[in-house]
């Protein structure tokens, strides 16, 4: 008696979260045109790759490569002119020990290239200045006159969320977690090495993102 | 430990059941009623805000003139649930958008300006303020006046003028976020579109082929129709 009566409850409570995702489900999954994939994207894609890492290396010339993500953000649903923007996001960290000299030197560089924000770096230094902890400053984000986006996230060894702010899938620009081409994230023990450098006052995660295809609406 | 008995596990069967019945209404909640944008009074209402938005563009981008433009047309569903209860199920809104490629900055403000003027806006002088300020409230960064500066790091405007809201961008040939600024511009995420011209790819490209001025996104939308729950 008993058994059978666990046994409906668990079959009721499977219906119920069967008809809840059902329900809740969009008919229209979210699915990559073969374009994205074909021979025309992929060569723009290694074109736009080779441009954002040569940028990468201007801007941080003593940083490797740590982590790169190649995905397309789906527009369907915005009524713009595009269904897909595809984006390509190479990343490097920058480290201080003098978070104002750090980002000084970042500053140079990036202006020294043209690049140019609102607000820009020195802003950011201004608000370190006051006192507020690099884990609580803005993300920047730098126009580059080559069309590439330079966005900067600032972070620090005993930021309890260091891991997300090098995960390239939550940037503002970048292309998202939803499709995915490629992806080398950040280490564990990349990450593990900022976390243990407390002689380090200020991480900066440089990313340089370049779009490489749009799909026109009509 | 004592295993419950039959009673005391229907109870918990019938408490999940309740649990899992209400978490699904809660986040399938039923939408209003369908609003149909084609019904007269609604059609009716939408032929002026069309005139209108049409003559404030006109007047944003006087005297260079809108290159390209797009529309979008479109109804947002008022909120129903246990915290928030509209009392509108539907409101609507046109949307007309503009590009005019202007000259330089200094042209750009002061078309932005005499527009917002013209349009009786709450602060047609915001922009022009914050661009005599940018040393100070960016330091460190070209100035307007510098020849390398990037129009596109200047913010998005916003101002109410009259039941006419004016949206401003400005944007350049090479601004890596030009599509996204045009997607700004004109596109929409509400429930029922009526209508979406946005600005086409074809638009695009020769906004990128030119390699002066500054590309002025314009935008002002206007509610049109207000339906009562």
């Amino acid at each position: 008696m008993r058994r059978s009566v666990r046994a409906m409850a668990g079959l009721l409570a499977a219906l119920v979260a069967l008809a809840l995702v059902a329900a809740c489900t969009p008919t229209a999954r979210s699915e990559l045109p073969r374009e994205a994939r074909g021979a025309e994207v992929h060569a723009k894609r290694l074109k736009e790759g080779a441009l954002a890492d040569e940028l990468l290396r201007k801007i941080a010339p003593s940083a490797p490569l740590q982590g790169s993500l190649d995905g397309c953000l789906d527009l369907r649903s915005n009524h713009a002119g595009y269904l897909w923007r595809c984006t390509m996001v190479r990343a490097a960290t920058v480290t201080g020990d003098d978070p104002a000299a750090t980002l000084e030197a970042q500053h140079r560089l990036l202006r020294d290239l043209g690049c140019s924000a609102y607000p820009g770096l020195l802003t950011t230094e201004e608000r370190l200045k006051q006192g507020l902890q690099p884990r609580f400053l803005f993300d920047v984000e730098y126009r580059c006159p080559d069309e590439s986006l330079v966005m900067i996230r600032f972070t620090e060894p005993e930021d309890p969320d260091l891991s997300s702010k090098v995960d390239l899938g939550n940037l503002q620009r970048g292309p998202g977690r939803g499709n995915v081409i490629s992806e080398q994230p950040f280490s564990a023990a990349a990450i593990e090495q900022l976390r243990s450098d407390t002689s380090v006052k200020l991480i900066m995660v440089v990313a340089v993102a370049r779009t490489y295809w749009m799909m026109p609406a009509t | 430990m004592p295993r419950p008995g039959p009673r005391r596990a229907l109870c918990r069967l019938g408490a999940t059941a309740l649990v899992l019945l209400s978490l699904l209404a809660t986040s399938c909640s039923a939408p209003p009623v369908p609003l149909d944008p084609q019904r007269s009074d609604v059609v009716a209402e939408r032929g002026p805000a069309r005139i209108a938005t049409a003559g404030a563009l006109a007047s944003m981008t006087r005297p260079y003139g809108a290159e390209s433009s797009a529309t979008i047309d479109s109804c947002a569903a008022g909120e129903d649930n246990w915290k928030v209860r509209d009392p509108w199920s539907y409101r609507c809104w046109f949307a007309y958008s503009g590009v005019a490629v202007v000259p330089d900055l200094t042209a750009a403000t002061a078309m932005v300006t005499s527009g917002l003027i013209a349009l009786d806006c709450e602060d047609p002088h915001q922009l022009a303020q914050q661009l005599s300020q940018w040393g100070e409230l960016n330091p460190g960064e070209p100035l307007p006046t510098d020849p390398d500066f990037q129009p596109g790091v200047v913010p998005p405007q916003l101002d109410q003028c009259r039941g006419i809201e004016v949206w401003v961008r400005f944007s350049s040939a090479t601004d890596p976020l030009l599509a996204v600024v045009a997607a700004d511009a004109a596109s929409t995420r509400d429930p029922l579109v009526v209508r979406a011209n946005p600005f086409s790819d074809a638009q695009l490209q020769r906004l990128r082929a030119r390699d002066d001025g500054v590309i002025v996104f314009v935008t002002v939308r206007m509610m049109y129709h207000q339906e009562p729950r």
